[in-house]
């Protein structure tokens, strides 16, 4: 107790006591180290490369990233001058060049980078060239053509020999002159950037003797074995830290090289790219449509990915949103775009909730004129003349055009910049009662036991249109019925519903040519006595107002299931 | 355990000695065993799974061969908000470089783990809408 008690107020660490043995493994290590040629301590590296969290990367990656800069390459490249320190191509050293290359005068020539992509490449790279081409016909091959398989990236590496050649060339000339002091060369020189000094003429001997010995063999020393062992299992992360450290200043510029470039190639991955499609929607599913359409930004491959519409169908699920694959409009010309659906679906959220609709709101009145009202002043900003008698319908076209159907039989369309009339539609031969629009096309009810489809962009009654026995039908117009007049229409997807009296008429309008389904829906309509008042349609359900029983109803518009549902029975808004 | 399987990683001759509990969540590869006493035949070479992304593969299975079969997915709520508490053991487990979780994804799909599939493709995207789309762009 007294023991611990010592401890505690000395704030010695408990790690501390039993720390002994580990500063004898690393002094053994010491001695290791000094026997194993470059080969070796590369092993070593990879492996423990394996067993290293991701503290312990970072940490390697942030020391060492002096080593990937060309003056490192240069220096170290004279003490080293069989190496092969070819500077590697990241995503980053690509994108830093291109940066630089736009400013750039001068056109010196410059040491090609390698493109690795894998680790496998890095090792191949740094062993020496004999035992390159070894490694390469036995086992790296094997390895990366089973790896160009599977992940179908592409690959370039430029052959080690040439350049290591021309770089080794280079560099003799330089180094080599003897009319310079000896205390001016390069090479005799103290190396910065944290490495330590170690002399020429021993490590070319060393690694030329254990080359000899390690030829043919790609097995670890027993001892790096061991250490691998201490690492993974005696070993706490500060002992763990405390090793590294140790061992980065003993090792050579090779291998810190060596390091830093396996660390960049392992450092990111383009999952999204790399990984099967299948693999990469399922990620991409874990993201919320505000994320997903981030990440469709970062680059052309994840766009492509992101933009897929199975994934936008899952998250229309998610939300609960009623989307019918059935869709007969749309479904003749372009597959449903989920994405749009959803973005559309969440603004009328967002608009319903803050309330950032579109502030103006147009009446129209007895009095023959329409008055546009700003919603937020809650005033009067514009009021147009031109109708002869009442209106009683209106329809938004766009921000700045306004439709109006009145009783005087005319449809106009006004433009709310110069608040002036800028069509009339002639056509109808009794009052307008009600109009409906999606996209460009109007559909109108009228007095005159009509309906009529228009199309805006060019004002003219829509043609292409064939009739029915049940209605009379011309060219462009519905002759609903032959006796009432039709108080309200209701226009969504390609279906047309209209009420007439006491029925109600349910057309199917297909993109090119007009015919209308069953009008079996009248017969459940039919027991109500009463003109319906007023009514929407919704994807394929229609909602139905009636003005005296104050209940509302919902049809199932797809013509194979025509029953009747009942909704509410409330009170109802006019 | 009654079926042991013999497997190995396509890149080393490394056998790993698997048990009935752990092979049971291999939920792709758990038929080709089925009740044959599998300790005497040839090792099974995976094609798609490194022997060092096996081990953890393995480590992952060990310890959570006690956890309930998880309930599939409901497709209409959000992914993120039904599996939300990591563990912090998995959470240390997965604090590997990115290398090796590409190939820890591409082990368990393809091994069919759904914990450890679900876990990963999470960590992934966390990693994904951790960041805005310039760093994306910059790490990847």
């Amino acid at each position: 107790m007294a023991e611990l008690a010592q401890h505690v107020r000395w704030g010695m660490h408990k790690e501390e006591i039993g720390a002994v043995p580990f500063d004898k493994q690393l002094d053994k290590l010491h001695l290791w180290m000094e026997t194993w040629n470059h080969v070796q301590r590369c092993e070593l590296i990879e492996k423990l490369l394996l067993h290293m969290n991701y503290d312990q990367y970072r940490f390697l990656w942030t020391v060492l990233q002096p080593s990937l800069h060309r003056d490192f390459m240069y220096s170290a490249q004279i003490v080293h001058p069989k190496a092969n320190f070819q500077p590697l191509s990241t995503h980053i050293s690509r994108k830093l060049k291109e940066n630089a290359g736009r400013n750039r005068r001068n056109n010196f020539h410059r040491v090609k980078s390698a493109y690795c992509e894998f680790p496998e490449e890095v090792l191949q790279k740094n062993a020496l060239p004999e035992l390159s081409r070894i490694r390469h016909l036995s086992f790296n091959s094997q390895i990366k053509r089973k790896r160009r398989a599977h992940f179908s990236a592409k690959t370039h590496l430029p052959h080690i020999d040439s350049t290591k050649s021309k770089t080794s060339i280079l560099f003799d000339s330089t180094a080599e002159p003897e009319d310079i002091p000896s205390s001016l060369r390069i090479t005799d020189q103290p190396i910065r950037r944290h490495i330590q000094q170690e002399k020429l003429a021993k490590t070319e001997v060393e690694t030329e003797m254990s080359l000899s010995i390690f030829k043919g063999l790609q097995l670890l020393p027993p001892n790096a074995i061991q250490v691998v062992d201490w690492y993974n299992n005696d070993w706490s992360d500060t002992q763990r830290n405390e090793f590294l450290k140790k061992l980065l200043l003993k090792l050579d510029e090779r291998q810190h090289f060596f390091i830093s470039n396996l660390l960049s190639v392992k450092q990111y991955k383009d999952f999204i790219t790399l990984l099967p499609l299948h693999i990469s929607l399922k990620i991409l599913s874990y993201l919320t449509p505000n994320q997903l359409v981030k990440a469709s930004r970062v680059c052309r491959s994840w766009r492509k990915t992101c933009e897929r519409n199975e994934l936008w169908k899952s998250k229309c699920k998610e939300l609960n949103m009623n989307v019918s694959d059935y869709h007969p409009t749309a479904s003749a010309i372009s597959k449903v775009n989920y994405k749009k659906l959803l973005k559309n679906y969440l603004n009328t959220l967002e608009n319903w909730e803050t309330g950032r609709t579109n502030p103006r709101l147009a009446s129209g009145s007895m009095d023959k004129s329409i008055k546009i009202w700003d919603l937020r002043s809650a005033q009067c900003t514009m009021t147009l003349k031109g109708h002869s008698k009442g209106i009683w319908s209106l329809n938004f076209y766009t921000s700045t055009l306004l439709i109006s159907g009145s009783y005087d039989t005319t449809i106009r369309i006004w433009n709310l910049q110069t608040g002036k009339c800028m069509k009339t539609l002639l056509g109808h031969d009794g009052a307008v009662w009600s109009m409906t629009r999606a996209d460009n096309t109007l559909v109108t009810g009228s007095q005159d036991r009509t309906v009529k489809i228009w199309d805006i962009r060019r004002c003219v009654l829509d043609k292409n249109l064939t009739g029915h026995q049940a209605a009379v039908c011309t060219i462009n117009v519905i002759y609903v019925n032959q006796t009432m007049a039709v108080m309200t229409v209701g226009f969504n997807q390609g279906y047309l519903a209209c009420s007439y009296g006491e029925f109600l008429a349910l057309y199917k309008i297909a993109a090119s040519n007009f015919d209308f389904c069953n009008n079996s829906l009248e017969k459940p309509i039919a027991a109500y006595k009463e003109c319906a008042f007023k009514l929407s349609i919704q994807s394929d359900v229609a909602f139905v107002a009636y003005p005296i029983l104050a209940e509302m109803c919902a049809l199932k518009a797809n013509p194979r299931i025509d029953s009747e549902i009942k909704l509410s029975t409330g009170a109802l808004f006019a | 355990m009654a079926t042991i399987a013999q497997l190995k990683g396509w890149d080393s001759e490394e056998v790993f000695n698997v048990d009935g509990e752990i092979l049971n969540q291999f939920s792709s590869i758990k038929e080709l065993f089925g009740n044959a006493d599998a300790s005497n035949s040839e090792p099974l070479s995976l094609p798609n799974v490194s022997a060092a992304t096996f081990q953890k593969v393995i480590e992952w299975c060990k310890h959570h061969k006690d956890d309930p079969s998880l309930p599939p997915l409901k497709c209409n709520k959000a992914i993120s908000e039904q599996i939300k508490d990591v563990s912090d053991w998995d959470r240390e487990f997965l604090h590997v470089d990115q290398k090796t979780l590409c190939e820890l994804i591409l082990a368990a799909g393809y091994l069919g783990i759904d914990g450890l599939f679900r876990l990963t493709c999470k960590t992934v995207a966390d990693m994904i809408s951790g960041t805005t789309s310039d760093e994306n762009n910059f790490q990847h």
